[in-house]
């Protein structure tokens, strides 16, 4: 296995490129269906597999708490652009993660923070783990698609 | 860092002039992503993206790794064409605007329906966080 440099203090689109260069891409099985509106469709999260190749090597990823705070920055009205991009860059980064656990780490960083805090709040689960095999094989009535009334919020994943 | 570097402002050709090595920074790609719609969305091959997330028919949410500095970077999208099936392009959602770390593509038949498209590409150009 390769061994990642020390990156801390290295921007983050530089250590990605250094992820392309060295790190096998990989095609995760997992998929994260989520609900944000009840006016809408439920959604479906695809991790990038350069990402996953990212997560599962170490030392390269930032916290995701940074992103929680880039993104506080730019809710601000009186946002322009970000002047604290240096979290990115100069935070210790992420030691290797299982795949699981960087599925959980991705849904911090790209689901909305109301859908993960809140997953367990309702009649169902806002938000289901699974494997690409469990979602409909073919696209037919995509915008209908929900997550189902059947699970309970005190199921756990088979 | 362990990796080899080359420090320069500045790129000189023999004969055909000199260029500051800024235009190379800044005017690079800082994300593309070449991904489908169709069946379970899926990417193909990509840089700087951590997720797609399938938001509908024809809808895309694409998460940057590295953020952008602010909402105002460039997208540049293709067009699909599946003879007898469809022909349409990628558009920028303008109901779910860009954030500096992520995007919504909507593919739009010319008839101005939506579509799952194959073979959808998107660039981003701009300055990084």
């Amino acid at each position: 296995m390769t061994d990642t440099p020390e990156f801390q203090g290295t921007h983050l689109f530089d250590r990605l490129c250094w992820a392309k260069e060295n790190l096998e891409p990989h095609q995760s099985d997992y998929r994260v269906v989520y609900e944000d509106s009840v006016d809408e469709c439920a959604k479906i999260l695809v991790p990038d597999p350069n990402w996953m190749a990212c997560a599962l090597q170490g030392g390269i990823l930032p916290p995701v708490w940074v992103y929680h705070e880039l993104a506080r920055d730019e809710a601000m009205p009186t946002f322009t652009k970000h002047t604290r991009g240096y979290l990115l860059h100069d935070t210790e980064p992420m030691p290797a993660m299982t795949e699981e656990e960087a599925i959980e780490y991705l849904i911090m960083k790209d689901c909305p923070q109301s859908v993960w805090r809140n997953w367990d709040t309702g009649n169902k689960p806002k938000l289901v783990i699974c494997r690409k095999e469990q979602l409909p094989g073919t696209r037919e009535w995509r915008n209908a698609w929900k997550i189902t009334e059947e699970l309970s919020v005190t199921d756990l994943a088979a | 860092m362990a990796l080899g570097k080359i420090k320069a402002d500045t790129l000189e050709h023999s004969t055909a002039g000199s260029l500051d090595t800024q235009y190379v920074v800044k005017g690079s790609a800082k994300f593309f992503a070449n991904f489908e719609q169709d069946g379970t969305q899926a990417i193909t091959k990509s840089f700087n993206a951590s997720s797609i997330a399938d938001a509908g028919t024809g809808l895309t949410t694409i998460a940057f790794v590295s953020s952008m500095g602010d909402a105002s970077y460039i997208i540049t999208t293709n067009s699909t064409h599946d003879s007898g099936s469809y022909v349409g392009s990628i558009c920028v959602s303008h109901d779910v605007p860009p954030t500096a770390s992520q995007v919504q593509l909507d593919f739009l038949k010319f008839s101005e329906a939506l579509a799952d498209a194959e073979l959808c590409m998107a660039t981003a150009h701009g300055d990084l966080a």
